[in-house]
């Protein structure tokens, strides 16, 4: 079973899909994963066979620091801050981590990642898998973060992105992540954001040989000289 | 007591109207909004006045002066005093910031961690200027630094002033160097918060920046010899004399080293760094991290290097990757044109000979729509009536030569476009400064760069001046609506592309229709009065044109293509980019240029003119 969702649609918190909930009860009943994808314009959702593995959620796409080793992740305000440096072509959710509510009105978005974002908070077993080719549409690559942006705000209300875009918001608390330059006012943000940081600046650890040093160096820089 | 504003944004001007145009569009735009803007005017006479008068009057810019100086640093030493914020950012003629939400980010910034500072990145010609270490190193190289991105304490810039030598170009990066000395906490913020201005600066001409950096080293490395200085000029600018540059590095444990072991890294990041082949790179890097590797803070620093040059790949990354996205969606588009186009040419020939429009047709464009441009042009050379001539218009301070433009659209000549160049751009006013004296005799259709035209715009348009030969003709057109108790109604509450079965004052021709303007409409002299329009409409052309119709007593028609309809939705594939929609509209910069427009109508130079118009909005008043 499959349903593709326009974005607006996605959003869209009066007319969820009618299939939406019919997904949501066979996943339920049949332990199945809900994955949500995002093709081109449009967000796929359907059901996924569950793996032996026992996780929670699975992230794929890109990673903004491939130095952060997101198994290594072991408190909750790390992995709440973790979507944030992601860009999320398709995630899988575990049927244990679904609060099936229909009592009240929310987009399909607004329940899959407010699923995540409480999975996330039990601290529960995540897995990324990192995709170095995406063809997907660049301009639309942090859609689905964005989502997992409003819910987040929605519940963890934080003054420093209350009225900033969604854009701008996840731009400063990239930048805080790789540079700390703000002090978010929220405790959870804040630990999350300095905990991934430091694990990113540890795992660029000083090489005890100049020559891992050099090499590490010329690597980036290649990889630099590339995009000129 | 009146409070003191948290920032001053300073600009410095001198005879550069248009670049202060979109540095204070720049600064109108800022969601933050706690800040005083100061503009220091080098007594220019090209209308910078005029434009400080049009933002003084709507009080962004709240304190202004114009008098001669002894140059861009007395300028800024000028706006320094006169600033009252806490914090102090140059932004000056050309220069703008990167979004809106800069100060608000700046502003979080500062007031969470209280700092004396924030420096954040900048960018120029695709490059970004990424500064990673807050050191007096800057006193030897930029180190990635856009005095448009730093944001000081004014008590502490008070006492760096900066230095006014005539022939200094770099007073910025040692005043930076000396606030670091001193110990002031700026801490970097590694996003890009400014964009550069194209066009030259005074760092632009080599032969003053290179003698202004060799005193500077001079100054402030007293062992180095007037040689070694020119190396380390020659190795920043063109990653030459790496031999003599590996000698200096050897100086170990002085400050000359580390400064130079500093722009080493950075320089190796540099897009001139590009022919520097490995090997050479490795020894300069094995050179340098030596020279880093005395103190204790070494491993911090090249971490912090590593991590900045890091973000700054990825943000190249996602530009590249923006581009390509934007060339896929291009060769998409431009499959649906050619497709279009064969049709087009397939169904004429077997009507009759197309007929020649005895007119111009001019248009302008900027960067952020260079690609798609020819799209626009092409739907406009395969119309039904075929344009005599289509004028582009292009300022050299954003395109320098023809080798700038896409091979497809200098392959356009070949049917009739002419490429035109202007030194300085004065944006969409382009369209008309340069070559109005062609309307004297012939109608003048303006046309936006951004649209694909149906194949009957020109006809329709020239169907109309046959049959309204005085009147302004427009295939798209707006009512404008008035107030009950008098005025102007907001433009958003305007009613939408109308048209009556006669031309009238109440009617408002919109560019991106194509609009032509009879022959003669420009000979009179407001039209092209530079000093006027920076004072009354310096942000939309089509209004300034109206009311300049208005004050000759033109009327419009609005062609029957200018009804509720999506033909004119055929936009490029870049249409958003770099669009004036935002403020002119949504933030109502349309609005304020009306009511400015309107008075000056109502003005006694204006009402020498017949103002028969006066009466028909009058009644509706």
């Amino acid at each position: 079973m499959k349903i593709l969702l326009s974005k607006t649609q996605f959003r869209d918190n009066k007319a969820v899909h009618p299939e939406f909930p019919r997904i949501l009860r066979m996943a339920l009943e049949e332990q199945m994963y809900v994955t949500v994808r995002q093709e081109g314009s449009e967000v796929a959702i359907k059901v996924t066979e569950k793996t032996e593995e026992n996780e929670a959620i699975r992230f794929e796409g890109k990673i903004l620091s491939s130095k952060l080793d997101v198994a290594r992740l072991s408190t909750a305000s790390e992995k709440l801050v973790l979507p944030f440096i992601l860009n999320i072509r398709s995630v899988d959710v575990a049927p244990r981590a679904f609060i099936f509510s229909s009592s009240r009105n929310r987009s399909v978005g607004g329940v899959i990642f407010r699923n995540i974002l409480f999975a996330l908070i039990r601290n529960e077993q995540i897995v990324f898998k990192p995709l170095y080719c995406w063809s997907g549409e660049t301009k639309d690559s942090a859609f689905l973060v964005r989502q997992y942006l409003y819910v987040f705000k929605s519940i963890f209300p934080e003054p420093l992105l209350g009225n900033r875009k969604s854009p701008d918001a996840l731009a400063l608390l990239i930048t805080n992540i790789f540079h700390p330059c703000v002090n978010f006012k929220s405790e959870l943000l804040s630990a999350g954001c300095r905990r991934i940081s430091n694990r990113i600046r540890a795992a660029r650890s000083y090489p005890e040989s100049h020559d891992q040093l050099i090499s590490e160096i010329l690597s980036l820089r290649e990889r630099t000289m590339k995009m000129y | 007591m009146n409070k003191t504003p948290f920032f001053s944004i300073i600009t410095v001007v001198r005879n550069d109207a248009w670049a202060l145009q979109k540095t204070t569009r720049s600064v109108f735009e800022q969601s933050f909004s706690d800040f005083e803007y100061i503009v220091i005017d080098g007594d220019s006479i090209d209308g910078s006045n005029e434009m400080m008068a049009f933002w003084h009057d709507f009080r962004l810019v709240t304190k202004a002066v114009s008098e001669s100086d002894s140059g861009v640093y007395n300028a800024m030493n000028k706006g320094l005093q006169l600033a009252g914020g806490d914090f102090v950012c140059y932004m000056n003629a050309g220069d703008v910031f990167s979004d809106n939400g800069v100060l608000e980010c700046v502003y979080d910034s500062i007031t969470s961690t209280n700092t004396d500072g924030v420096l954040g990145w900048g960018e120029l010609n695709g490059e970004i200027w990424a500064s990673w270490i807050g050191s007096e190193a800057f006193k030897m190289a930029s180190l990635g630094f856009c005095h448009q991105s730093l944001y000081v304490r004014r008590s502490l810039l008070l006492h760096n002033a900066f230095d006014e030598r005539p022939f200094k170009t770099d007073s910025d990066t040692r005043q930076l160097a000396s606030l670091y000395r001193d110990g002031a906490s700026i801490a970097i913020m590694p996003s890009v918060l400014s964009v550069r201005s194209r066009a030259a600066g005074i760092s632009a001409d080599l032969e003053r920046s290179g003698r202004s950096i060799i005193i500077t080293l001079s100054e402030e490395y007293p062992t180095l010899t007037r040689e070694d200085a020119q190396h380390i000029l020659g190795f920043r600018r063109r990653c030459k004399n790496v031999t003599p540059i590996l000698q200096l590095l050897d100086c170990r444990g002085s400050s000359l080293s580390l400064h130079l072991a500093f722009t080493v890294l950075d320089t190796l990041f540099l897009r001139q760094s590009r022919k520097l082949d490995r090997a050479s790179c490795e020894i300069l890097l094995q050179k340098a991290l030596q020279a880093i590797d005395t103190g204790e803070d070494a491993p911090k620093i090249v971490r912090q290097f590593l991590l900045a040059q890091e973000k700054k790949r990825l943000l190249l990354e996602e530009r590249k990757e923006r581009k390509s996205e934007l060339n896929k969606k291009i060769v998409g588009f431009e499959q649906n044109e050619k497709s279009r186009i064969r049709k087009l040419r397939a169904a004429r020939k077997l009507g009759k000979k197309r007929e020649v429009f005895p007119g111009i047709v001019s248009l302008t464009t900027f960067p952020a729509r260079i690609k798609s441009v020819r799209f626009v042009i092409e739907s406009l050379i395969e119309q039904s009536v075929v344009p005599k001539r289509v004028q582009l218009w292009i300022g050299r301070d954003e395109f320098p030569s023809r080798k700038w433009l896409p091979n497809q659209l200098l392959a356009l000549e070949r049917q009739g476009l002419e490429v035109c160049f202007v030194e300085k751009t004065c944006h969409q006013y382009d369209k008309y400064l340069h070559n109005w004296t062609l309307n004297e005799r012939l109608p003048f259709v303006m046309v936006d760069d951004d649209v694909i035209y149906v194949e009957n715009s020109l006809e329709t348009l020239l169907n109309g001046h046959r049959v309204y030969p005085e009147a302004v003709i427009a295939n798209r057109a707006h009512r404008m609506m008035f107030l009950k108790g008098g005025g102007f109604a907001p433009y958003r509450e305007w009613e939408k592309e109308v048209n009556d079965s006669e031309p009238g004052f109440k009617l408002f021709p919109t560019g991106a229709g194509g609009v032509l303007y009879p022959p003669g409409f420009m000979a009179n002299p407001a039209v092209t009065d530079v000093h006027s329009i920076l004072q009354y409409a310096p942000y939309a052309d089509d209004i300034w044109l109206k009311f300049c119709g208005m004050a000759q007593n033109i009327p419009v028609f609005a062609t029957h293509l200018s009804e509720q309809s999506s033909w004119y939705q055929r936009y490029t594939p870049n249409t958003t980019a770099g669009t004036l929609m935002n403020s002119n509209v949504l933030r109502g910069l349309n609005d304020i240029q009306i009511d400015r427009c309107w008075h000056w109508l109502k003005s006694k130079e204006a009402s020498k003119c017949r103002l028969d118009c006066m009466k028909e909005i009058a009644t509706v008043q």
